[in-house]
């Protein structure tokens, strides 16, 4: 059963288009991410589900029914907001409450589900606090708690993690999971955040521009990246530009500006001569001390900065054909490398990912 | 750098008085208050016990003589009541009138700038020459009654002038700019998320106006509704130049006995339980409304 279906959705706000024919469909019980950078267009478009903004053209369906010009205390839907927006006027029992109230919940059953959705997000008894008595994570407990207990058809969320600080964030996030897998309801989650997107998601849509560039499962977003922005925005990656030399039987042959040549996996439907983008994730990268005979690809090179992030060592290397490519490497089997020392770089044909070429 | 070689001694000595610069903020104002306002209370309260004189004499002998005038004749009583009235009258009129008003302009996306500007405009000309033009207004002859008269609403004209309501009208309507601002300001900060949180769960438009945005500018309403409220009940202009004869509030009254009656211990005993009355409204309404807990008890 799809719970949220999206038809050619456009909303203008004068000359600014914020959501561009956009057309999903999600599926009951899924955790569906909207994923892009600021101004892409996902908070519009969940704002649009919720019902606080109307689209300027294409339908919205819940459950099958359509709720394009339903305001929101009229569709069902829940929404936790990036700052919560807790009344601060109202405790705890009447914030969570407040949905049922409007759903005309007898008192008694009020009661019980708010101490049900309490337990759920491990804040028993909390009812007669007031927001500001909260901590940030407390109140972000409460926010979930107060969307779920009306069990909407999907609930939106927000950047609802992107207030907490690191640590709580990585612990909510695994929270959040549970919970969702707990209670079995719709989310659709906004952020900015790939890490989040790849790791709480059944699938993500990556938004540019209003548009949506690509749905898939994480794996799909990460691995088979359909456009240049989806490559640049997940990870870390190069990007080589170049055009289609020749197809061979399993492998395509790319001749890069610089004037090197790299095979890259089949792809015949590409025209040869083609300008393409070669993509090659810095974590597929690796340095050696001489040439790595068993890869695809040996390259000499110099070292032209280290960045040592912790889990992690970021190399930038200098090509003798002038490329740069960033290699990242586990900070336990990284060489030790000082600037400038020559060493060899290695990958495969199938690290490369062929991109339609820019322009 | 001779400038900073001397900073140093500065900053240790202060240091040393960490209740320097408070004290250099507030002393200037504490002083003006202390020489004009207490000094001069201190003297009223000192005046209402001493003894009256005919002909304007005070007499240094301490009497409750000037308080009990006021409790045995019922006339200032009812002064007072109806300057109470007449303050809570046009607190609420200018609240009904203001509360859309700063609604709207708190609401407005594209900001209310010009729009505020124009409610401070008529700050530019005189208090005295505002209610002046309400005689204009409000006279027999005057615009409202000829209006009313050209549109046939009315067959001859009202007697509006020198009565009770003008004293309400011309109040409200100098009052509209204090009950505004401080509401427009308390509605601009209330997050409009939290309307939203609410239509999301299942509000109206309507159920998310009470639920939400009018409990959240209590506050606003509430600084908005005193300082309408005091000036009202002890406002002297409007009622001496709209109210005419039988309209007099405690302000009115209160003059009459200094500037001519002479009875200044008199007039000082009516100030003062005038004063003691407007405190005792002020500490009503704070515990009625119980600002304090709309946010629930301090941490």
């Amino acid at each position: 059963m799809i719970d949220v279906e999206l038809r050619s959705v456009t909303k203008q706000f004068g000359s600014v288009v914020a959501v561009d024919r956009v057309s999903l469909q999600v599926r009951q019980g899924e955790f569906l991410t909207l994923l892009g950078p600021s101004g892409c267009g996902k908070t519009t478009t969940m704002r649009l589900i919720a019902g606080l903004e109307t689209p300027t053209s294409g339908e919205i369906l819940i459950r099958e029914e359509f709720v394009t010009d339903l305001p929101p205390y009229h569709r069902n839907v829940g929404l936790m907001f990036q700052n919560y927006a807790l009344f601060p006027h109202k405790n705890v029992f009447d914030n969570i409450a407040f949905g049922l109230k409007y759903r005309k919940a007898p008192m008694e059953e009020r009661k019980q589900r708010v101490k049900e959705s309490l337990d759920l997000v491990r804040l028993h008894g909390m009812e007669s606090r007031y927001p500001r008595q909260l901590s940030g994570g407390q109140q972000q407990r409460i926010a979930l708690a107060r969307a779920l207990v009306v069990k909407p058809a999907v609930l939106l969320l927000d950047e609802p993690l992107s207030n907490l600080d690191l640590k709580l964030r990585e612990k909510m996030r695994v929270e959040l999971k549970q919970i969702q897998e707990q209670v079995g309801i719709t989310f659709i989650f906004v952020t900015h955040d790939q890490q989040e997107a790849l790791m709480l998601s059944d699938r993500v849509a990556v938004m540019d521009e209003g548009k949506i560039i690509q749905v898939g499962t994480p794996r799909e977003v990460y691995e088979r990246p359909q456009a240049r922005f989806v490559a640049e925005f997940v990870g870390q990656s190069n990007f080589l530009e170049g055009h289609i030399v020749a197809h061979h039987s399993n492998q395509t042959e790319v001749k890069l500006e610089s004037g090197l040549y790299l095979n890259v996996p089949a792809a015949p439907h590409m025209a040869e001569g083609g300008k393409v983008t070669v993509q090659v994730r810095a974590e597929r990268v690796c340095i050696y001390p001489e040439r790595p005979l068993a890869r695809g690809h040996g390259f000499g090179a110099t070292v032209e900065r280290m960045l040592y992030v912790g889990d992690t060592i970021q190399y930038l290397l200098r090509l003798e054909s002038h490329d740069l490519l960033m290699a990242t490497c586990p900070t336990t089997s990284a060489p030790p490398l000082v600037r400038g020392a020559a060493v060899w770089i290695g990958f495969d044909a199938e690290d490369c990912i062929l991109l339609p070429g820019e322009g | 750098m001779t400038v900073v070689a001397a900073k140093p001694n500065l900053m240790k000595w202060m240091r040393g008085h960490p209740f320097v610069p408070g004290l250099l903020l507030v002393g200037p104002t504490a002083i003006w208050l202390f020489l004009f306002l207490v000094v001069p209370m201190a003297l009223v309260l000192l005046y209402s016990f001493w003894t009256y004189q005919l002909g304007g004499v005070m007499e240094r002998t301490l009497t409750l003589e000037n308080y009990a005038r006021f409790f045995s004749q019922p006339l200032y009583a009812r002064i007072l009541w109806h300057s109470i009235s007449v303050g809570l009258q046009t607190t609420v009129l200018a609240l009904i009138l203001s509360y859309p008003t700063a609604y709207y302009l708190a609401r407005r996306p594209s900001g209310s700038h010009l729009l505020i500007f124009l409610i401070l405009v008529p700050f530019w000309t005189s208090y005295l020459i505002r209610i002046f033009s309400w005689m204009l207004i409000l006279m027999e002859r005057g615009v409202l009654n000829s209006v009313l008269l050209s549109l046939g609403i009315t067959q001859e004209p009202i007697r509006l002038l020198f009565t009770p309501l003008a004293v309400v009208i011309g109040m409200t309507y100098s009052a509209l700019p204090f009950m505004i601002l401080p509401i427009y300001s308390v509605l601009r900060g209330i997050s409009p998320d939290l309307v939203q949180a609410a239509k999301t769960l299942g509000a109206n438009d309507l159920q998310a106006f009470v639920e939400v945005t009018l409990p959240l500018s209590m506050p606003g309403v509430m600084a908005g509704s005193v300082i309408v409220f005091i000036q009202g009940a002890g406002n002297f202009l409007a009622p001496a130049i709209l109210g005419g004869t039988g309209a007099d509030l405690m302000a009115n009254v209160i003059a009459n006995r200094f500037l001519e009656a002479f009875n200044w211990p008199f007039g000082s005993a009516l100030s003062m339980i005038f004063l003691v009355a407007m405190l005792a409204c002020l500490l009503l309404a704070n515990k009625w409304a119980a600002l304090e807990s709309i946010y629930g008890p301090r941490k």
